[in-house]
């Protein structure tokens, strides 16, 4: 050790004393002993946990965060401020609101300027339709008929075996014969010339028909009955769809006079709408009324813009189409605008506050008042956003998509190895014209169902088939894709039978946000039909069931397919039981029957646009069940044709 | 020269810079707070998580609220199936790799949820991630 002693004070250099060393690790010791006395209880509890307690202890920890929410909110609201700083704040607000109002109602007022255009487009094709155009309807019900009665004229001649079913049999096809060549270049000696074919069978099967219900009588055994009973049913059976046949051929028309009802279009009326003053006189409550009516003349034009386009592609009378638009959309039932909460409005809010100012009451308001007057103009904006949105639905689908796209989309192009239509091909789609979408009649869609046959292996498909809606080159799922995304909204009643003019909302406006009232299902207890609204569909396998699945009742599907680019497709349509396909607004396919679901029950090519292209689709169901299917391959990757 | 040691004035930082600096700083902060983009706060409880990853909330964002009813919203305020539909077709257009976050109550239906995820999916807006809780985030 070494000690320095320059002063009074002595200082050490070198190792500490012992004596603190001793101390200090004394001292450390104690600490640690203190430490570990403190923690045993820490390490000696057992830690329990009890579901039911710590569930009642959350509910009461809950409870309690909101009596405190609740009252923090409550003190907030008799929070007081001063009247002029409320003032200005309100005036902020409501400055804020009518910004937006007005300019969505500027938004309002060009979509009904556009609606109203594209109705008096649509109204102008109407106008010069041909007496063609007006036996359109006519001639693709003959067409039908006579195909009917050759079904039940084979069946005539080959189960019964009788020269009268022979003879029949060869009327009948000679009546087909004449009937295309009448639908394919109509005169009156054609029209005479089937009338006299008709006339002709009546008098060769009526006798026939007696004849066979007193042989029937008159021998009575088994076999005579079966026999007899077979020739009746089929003659019958060409009877009646002869009558029909007949009834029709007199409906159609070669007298120019008919033509003047049938194009016959409103005139157009200048807008009822208020002039498009400048708006920002108006106070948000005006902005309200002024978005209803706006609403309500956007929806007015947009039912004759339908109209017009469903009497061009069924080729019927303006208001006849307009009846049934306006029809369905009155049995569907108004949606009730969005109504605000029951706040006292602005507008009384301002003057009440302006009232009691001039009375000289207190000088100071509250935070709640301050926030009642906010919520009522928030919900004075929510009702023409609500406006605003609905027009906004019917302006996307009042827009007509591309020339290109409208004019090509129903391009029928018979597959390698496939058949040609029967003569009736001559109903092309360049003969519907316009470009206003709706575009193709039942001629076209029943023509196709006829003249494409395609040999595909079914087993395969199904086996194949992956689920997708976009299509493009580099897409590694190839070959047939079903479609399995799907917003589907039903049942409404269909009475058992097959009625596709009667129409439902969706096939005149597909809006999702919609709830009709005039659906199907009633709650038994109460009598009220349960509200229809669109329900979102994915399914991992490609027959698709509705939900709400009901007998005698129709359904309408709604989806939507995205091409890289504009592309030829096939689309297989399976449904149980009828159906009706549109593409881009455009009928692309159609089934009558009350058929059971097979995939390959409808084949078509048609042109899918670039971008989306919508599909909706109309299934009737008869008592059994309801299924459909829609797959889409591009034929470049077809195989197995 | 000689200096002389006994000076009373000492060398101190002057305070009009330091003051202006702090001025300049909360004018910053001043206005780029007011560019923020006005969202409203929807009443819906989000699924808890402690897993997922934390990412901070950023505005250029796309905000999809769905609550417990299945109302959708769009950027805190309510909006229609149909303008979200168009909304997602004009962004996918504009800015394919748009950032989508979803809000959805725990109690909101699987089928609400699926059917946005599918529209977005489908818009090829891709990049959507889902919203959750972690309580011991913030601890």
């Amino acid at each position: 050790m070494n000690i320095t002693t320059d002063s009074r004070r002595v200082r050490c250099h070198g190792r500490p004393p012992l004596r603190r060393i001793l101390c200090i690790s004394v001292l450390v010791q104690l600490a640690l002993v203190v430490l570990f006395w403190c923690c045993e209880p820490l390490r000696r509890t057992i830690i329990s946990f009890d579901a039911e307690q710590a569930r009642k202890h959350h509910e009461q920890l809950d409870a309690r965060n909101r009596r405190r929410v609740k009252e923090e909110h409550e003190r907030r609201q008799k929070t007081v401020i001063r009247k002029d700083d409320a003032e200005t704040l309100k005036r902020e607000a409501r400055k804020k609101e009518e910004a937006k109002a007005r300019r969505k109602l500027t938004e309002m007022r060009e979509m009904q300027q556009h609606v109203a255009g594209e109705k008096l487009r649509a109204l102008e094709t109407l106008k010069d339709r041909s007496l063609a155009d007006l036996n359109k309807p006519v001639a693709s019900d003959l067409l039908t008929l006579v195909d009917a009665i050759m079904v039940n004229a084979v069946a005539l001649r080959n189960r019964t075996r009788q020269p009268v079913g022979g003879a029949a049999f060869g009327r009948c096809q000679a009546l087909k014969a004449q009937t295309i060549d009448f639908v394919t270049a109509p005169t009156a000696v054609g029209h005479a010339a089937l009338q006299q074919q008709t006339v002709g069978l009546f008098a060769l099967l009526q006798p026939a028909l007696a004849q066979a219900a007193e042989f029937r009588e008159a021998h009575g055994t088994e076999q005579a009955a079966t026999r007899f009973g077979l020739l009746i049913h089929d003659a019958s059976g060409v009877l009646h769809k002869l009558e029909q046949f007949q009834s029709k051929l007199l409906a159609y028309s070669f007298d120019t006079a008919d033509l003047d009802p049938f194009n016959e279009i409103p005139e157009h009326s200048p807008s009822s709408l208020p002039p498009a003053d400048p708006m920002n006189a108006l106070s948000l409550a005006e902005m309200a009324d002024r978005a209803a009516a706006l609403d309500a003349q956007i929806t007015d034009d947009f039912n004759q813009l339908r109209a017009a386009q469903i009497a061009r592609i069924e080729q019927r009378s303006f208001q006849d189409a307009l009846a049934g638009v306006n029809e369905a959309q009155a049995a569907a039932g108004q949606n009730p605008p969005p109504t605000p909460n029951t706040l006292p409005s602005p507008g009384n809010t301002q003057s009440e506050n302006d009232q009691r100012s001039a009375d000289g009451a207190s000088p100071h308001t509250t935070v709640g008042e301050l926030n009642r007057y906010r919520q009522g103009l928030g919900a004075l904006g929510q009702l023409v956003t609500a406006r605003w949105m609905a027009a906004r639905s019917m302006v996307l689908q009042a827009s007509p998509r591309s020339a290109a796209n409208t004019a090509d989309a129903f391009r029928t192009q018979p597959p390698k190895g496939g058949k040609q239509g029967s003569g009736r091909s001559k109903y092309s789609a360049s003969d519907s014209g316009t470009a206003t979408g709706f575009q193709n009649s039942r001629i076209q869609a029943r023509t196709r169902s006829n003249g494409l046959r395609l040999r595909v292996p079914l087993e395969d498909i199904k086996a194949r088939a992956l689920p997708g809606r976009r299509f493009h080159q580099q897409s590694q799922r190839r070959g047939w894709l079903f479609i399995d995304t799907w917003y589907v909204i039903g049942p409404w009643e269909n009475h058992g039978k097959l009625d596709y003019t009667h129409k439902h909302p969706p096939e005149i406006h597909v809006d999702l946000d919609r709830e009709y009232v005039d659906g199907k299902v009633k709650n038994r207890a109460s009598g009220e039909r349960y509200p229809l609204r669109w329900q979102f569909i994915q399914s991992d396998i490609m027959r698709i069931t509705p939900p709400q699945e009901v007998n005698h009742a129709t359904y309408y599907a709604f989806t939507e397919v995205h091409c890289e680019t504009a592309m030829d497709m096939y689309i297989a349509v399976g449904t149980d039981d009828a159906a009706r396909l549109w593409l881009n607004d455009k009928l692309v396919w159609e089934d009558h029957g009350l058929s059971g679901w097979h995939l390959g029950e409808g084949f078509r090519l048609v042109q899918f646009a670039q971008g989306f292209n919508t599909l909706l689709l109309r299934i009737e169901n008869s008592p059994s069940l309801c299924e459909y299917s829609v797959l889409l391959c591009p034929p470049s990757q077809m195989t197995g044709r | 020269m000689g200096i002389p040691r006994d000076d009373d004035e000492r060398a101190e930082v002057s305070l009009s810079p330091l003051i202006d600096c702090v001025f300049l700083l909360l004018i910053f902060f001043l206005v780029s707070t007011m560019t923020r983009k006005e969202q409203r706060d929807i009443d819906i409880v989000l699924p808890e998580s402690v897993s997922a990853e934390k990412q901070l909330p950023r505005d250029e964002h796309l905000v999809i609220g769905l609550d417990r009813e299945g109302a959708v919203y769009r950027d805190g305020q309510q909006t229609s199936l149909n303008q979200l539909h168009a909304e997602l077709r004009e962004i996918a257009l504009r800015n394919p790799d748009q950032v989508i976050r979803l809000d959805a109550d725990q109690a909101t239906p699987v089928h609400k949820v699926v059917e946005i995820l599918d529209l977005c999916q489908f818009n090829a807006l891709s990049n959507v991630g889902i919203r959750t809780y972690d309580e011991h985030y913030n601890r």
